[in-house]
């Protein structure tokens, strides 16, 4: 009797437990959004109702509402529940909004975005343009114009014609996202090392003798003696490369610095840009084009012993410990890599040195958004326009005034734990306690603050000058009256000795998008490539590199991805021609 | 004599009533596992209407452009390219195939073991990989055969340049590697079922052949083996039924531009159309293909079994 009582209620427990398991997801979300117990979660659902009204009363007059409310907010750098940190208690104070985060990346938000279940305002992480018309053709985002035109006045001002792309380009005459990373040139202010190149070790150039070069076969050769020099200063018997790379970003590491190095910039659809001409080509069916030039600069190093075969089979994370560790001398970034600069005469252009005029931003990719499960819209914007404000940009990218900044002598610099965590190099974990660049994706970036100082107060002179690394200042003392490598670096571009790339012309920025079979079929093309690069970048002869690539050129065509691409180069034609009327 | 009680329609036998009781006891015990097994894999099979639909992501299936069987033809347009993956897949599974005896060999030769501590430890120690997620076996490969691993620093015992091994990136040796790495990983933990199936073999057996003047080879070529074999069969029939499937999580983490050519498997390739390329409806069309091709590899190894052997496990 008892066995059969014990059966009975496990098979009844077990019955019940999936029950459970199959109930509401969002119900069990609210739940745990709010603070974990079921009593808090239905107070504030009484709390959300209640607010709701009172927000659509004072709306309509078009004040900041301050009554208390809770959004959801959908990032990627913070972990799901309530935001607590000091980023977020600020803006709780600044606009009465409590932020409960939704923990998102790529595939999650296409999860939710199917489902309908997307945040109150989100971020779209890296999210295609074929994806991003997708969700607004289901009504899934809040037409924006209205708001903005209410609410978003900070917006509109600091990015109109990410705007004007965003309602034209995007949402076929309504606005619906709003792309972030927007830039202004500022080349009074050069960044400290540039952004992306190829930064080599300034301490081993310099101790062969900084030999003179002009153009990248002699960059080649001087990496050479870099590397034979390196491997001869290890005592632990280590293989050290001069070039790598790595597999987790797909092409990147092929896209990025090279083009970049040849005044290009890298678009949607597998295409590059000339910054200077305005005219696109597609990077595998140029045949002449600067990628497959980029191609055989890598190839070539190969074939010279420069280039590690593992950077065909290794993560980026195992690519930074080689680049900390000495065992890769060139890097493609600067972040991480104290020690490197770019070198004199190894390519033409100087990337990337200023903040230069992008005046879409990122464009689609990494757009902010509301999303139509939003209950109060007029509050999302008003968030949204808070963190455009000088205030709010200055509390994203700094923290808080008085604790992570604040003005000393009239100049407004990091202080206090802020400053102690960014003179050690490292305050990556303080920032993301305190919720420091957290919504770096949450403004477009080129306020201009009245007190004259960049809003990251990271990137004013005074700052790069006294953060500028040993080797980074032996290097701007070197090469002319310096204190950090930006400064030689505008010296070069001021004495003609390169040049860089300042503007990325508006007509590359506002392509239209490709029906969906072509870019399905770009996107099938760039797999194809990206599980073919090795067949190029480690062939053994000119014969092999040149077959590997007549292989996949006619393997790509005969996919139909000629097409394709013929379709983005009509489209390019046609936002040369519109450009004019995007110019402000 | 028998007791009767009085039910609805008349008098039937309390032993029936019973029956019933205890039926419905294990109807409640499978209930949730057959919901469990219905939820995971019958419910998602509506997801096949997909396949005659051009996918657009946020918008319900009736809002999606119905497109016959547009994406069907695209299996054929790419037929070059599945070929490739399926040629990987199979070569892959074949491989695997080849290896089903080896957990039972294994177990036989654990069972011979009769140091109980130096068992248990071997036991363990086989069996843990198990549990390792293939992501940590990626991070280990790479911490013993990259260019800073355990086989580099040997290297530079014996004085040379520490540049390790290319075996991640090595593309003639990938299909070994992956079989090597699924090996290790699983040997211990697929023993447990033969050692289970050993412990149930009758010991007058044993005894019998022992009387017989059996050596200890003898004994297990006679006793053990064929005590074995129907379970053996019966693995190999699930494993040639999964010949297509060969997981996600091995194949995603050790893939890279240097091996991609072989290392692509049919379910690799399925995410990549799904999720790198955007091309929902045809990944499920794959999946469809893989599923169909499945089904009758299962019902012709359990139609040759029941041939052949007289039995059949469907």
């Amino acid at each position: 009797m008892k066995k059969k009582t014990i059966s009975t209620v496990l098979s009844a427990f077990l019955c019940g437990t999936l029950l459970i398991g199959c109930g509401s997801g969002n119900a069990a979300g609210t739940v745990q959004s709010t603070d974990g117990s079921s009593a808090a979660g239905i107070a504030e659902s009484v709390e959300t109702q209640a607010s709701a009204s009172e927000t659509a009363e004072s709306s309509s007059s078009g004040e900041l509402d301050k009554s208390p409310i809770t959004l959801t907010l959908g990032i990627s750098q913070a972990e799901d529940g309530e935001w607590d940190c000091a980023v977020a208690e600020q803006i709780k104070e600044a606009t009465g909004i409590t932020l409960n985060i939704v923990k998102v990346d790529h595939d999650k938000m296409k999860v939710l975005a199917a489902g309908g279940d997307l945040p109150d305002l989100f971020w779209l992480p890296e999210l295609s343009m074929m994806d991003v018309s997708s969700i607004i053709s289901s009504g899934q985002l809040l037409p924006l114009d209205d708001l903005l035109e209410e609410y978003g006045q900070d917006i509109l001002k600091n990015e109109p014609t990410a705007i004007q792309y965003s309602k034209k380009i995007v949402g076929d005459g309504t606005t619906y996202i709003l792309p972030c990373a927007v830039k202004k040139a500022e080349p009074d202010n050069p960044l400290q090392n540039g952004f992306v190149g190829f930064f080599t070790r300034y301490d081993y150039y310099k101790a062969i003798g900084s030999p003179e070069m002009n153009g990248e076969d002699e960059y080649l050769d001087v990496l050479r003696q870099i590397q034979d020099y390196a491997q001869s200063q290890r005592t632990d018997g280590k293989k050290v490369y001069a070039l790598s790379a790595w597999t987790d970003w797909g092409a990147w590491p092929y896209i990025i610095p090279y083009p970049f190095s040849h005044g290009y910039t890298n678009l949607n659809a597998n295409f590059l840009g000339n910054c200077e001409t305005g005219e696109v080509e597609n990077e595998f069916l140029e045949e002449d084009g600067v990628f497959w030039k980029g191609m055989k600069f890598f190839n070539k190093a190969y074939r010279m012993g420069l280039f590690d075969p593992e950077g065909l089979t290794q993560k980026w994370q195992q690519y930074c410990d080689k680049i900390e560790n000495g065992l890769v001398l060139t890097n493609y970034l600067t972040r991480n890599s104290p020690n490197t600069v770019l070198l004199p005469g190894a390519f033409e252009i100087l990337p990337d040195i200023y903040d230069y005029d992008l005046a879409c931003g990122y464009q689609v990719n990494d757009s902010r958004a509301i999303s139509t499960n939003c209950k109060y819209p007029e509050r999302a914007m008003q968030l949204l326009n808070y963190l455009e404000t000088d205030e709010g940009a200055r509390l994203i990218f700094n923290g808080v005034q008085g604790e992570d900044w604040d003005y000393v002598d009239g100049v407004p610099q990091p202080i206090g734990e802020r400053l102690k965590y960014l003179n050690s190099g490292d305050s990556y974990e303080y920032d993301s306690k305190r919720g420091i660049n957290t919504l770096e994706y949450f403004c477009s970036g080129v306020q201009q603050p009245e007190d004259g100082y960049p809003v990251k107060l990271t990137n004013t002179k005074n700052y790069k000058m006294e953060h500028a690394t040993p080797e980074q200042q032996e290097f701007a003392a070197d090469y002319g009256d310096f204190k950090y490598p930006g400064q030689v670096y505008d010296q070069w571009v001021k004495d003609g000795i390169g040049k860089t790339c300042s503007v990325v012309p508006v007509s590359l920025q506002i392509i239209g998008p490709c029906s969906e079979e072509a870019q399905q079929i770009q996107s099938n093309g760039e797999q194809y490539f990206n599980s073919n690069l090795s067949k190029v970048v480690l062939a053994e002869s000119d014969e092999q590199f040149e077959k590997a690539k007549q292989d996949i050129i006619s393997d790509l065509k005969a996919m139909g991805y000629e097409n394709a691409a013929n379709e983005f180069i009509e489209n390019a034609k046609v936002a040369k021609e519109e450009a004019a009327s995007f110019e402000n | 004599m028998q007791e009767y009680s009085v039910m609805d329609e008349g008098i039937v036998p309390s032993k029936w009533n019973a029956r019933t009781r205890r039926g419905l006891k294990y109807l409640l015990i499978a209930l949730p596992f057959m919901v469990l097994a219905a939820a995971f894999y019958y419910v998602p099979l509506f997801s096949w209407a997909y396949a005659f639909f051009k996918y657009q992501l946020g918008h319900p299936i009736t809002d999606m452009p119905f497109v016959g069987l547009a994406n069907f033809r695209k299996l054929l347009a790419q037929w070059q390219e599945v070929a490739r993956v399926l040629r990987n897949t199979l070569a892959m599974s074949f491989l695997n195939i080849l290896c089903t005896p080896l957990p039972m060999i294994f177990a036989i030769m654990l069972n011979e073991v009769h140091h109980a501590r130096y068992k248990k430890f071997i036991q363990t120690a086989t069996t843990l990989p198990n549990f390792i997620s293939w992501f940590i076996v990626y991070e280990l490969a790479s911490a013993i055969f990259s260019s800073g691993g355990l086989i580099a620093v040997i290297q530079g015992r014996f004085g040379n340049v520490q540049t390790g091994t290319d075996i991640l990136g090595n593309n003639d040796i990938v299909w070994i590697f992956q079989l090597l790495l699924g090996i290790w990983k699983g040997l211990g933990w697929q023993a447990i079922i033969y050692l289970a199936a050993i412990s149930g073999i009758d010991q007058e057996l044993y005894d019998a052949a022992r009387v017989d003047g059996a050596d200890k080879m003898r004994t297990i070529m006679h006793v053990t083996v064929p005590g074995l074999m129907p379970t053996f069969m019966v693995l190999l029939l699930l494993q040639v039924s999964n010949l297509l499937n060969n997981g996600l999580d091995q194949y995603f983490v050790f893939y890279n531009p240097s091996v991609a050519d072989k290392i692509e498997v049919l379910d690799y390739y399925v995410y990549k159309i799904g999720i790198l390329v955007n091309d929902y409806s045809y990944s499920i069309v794959l999946g469809m293909f893989k599923t169909l091709i499945s089904v009758l590899l299962l019902f012709s190894v359990n139609g040759i079994s029941k041939k052949v052997r007289g039995e059949s496990i469907v």
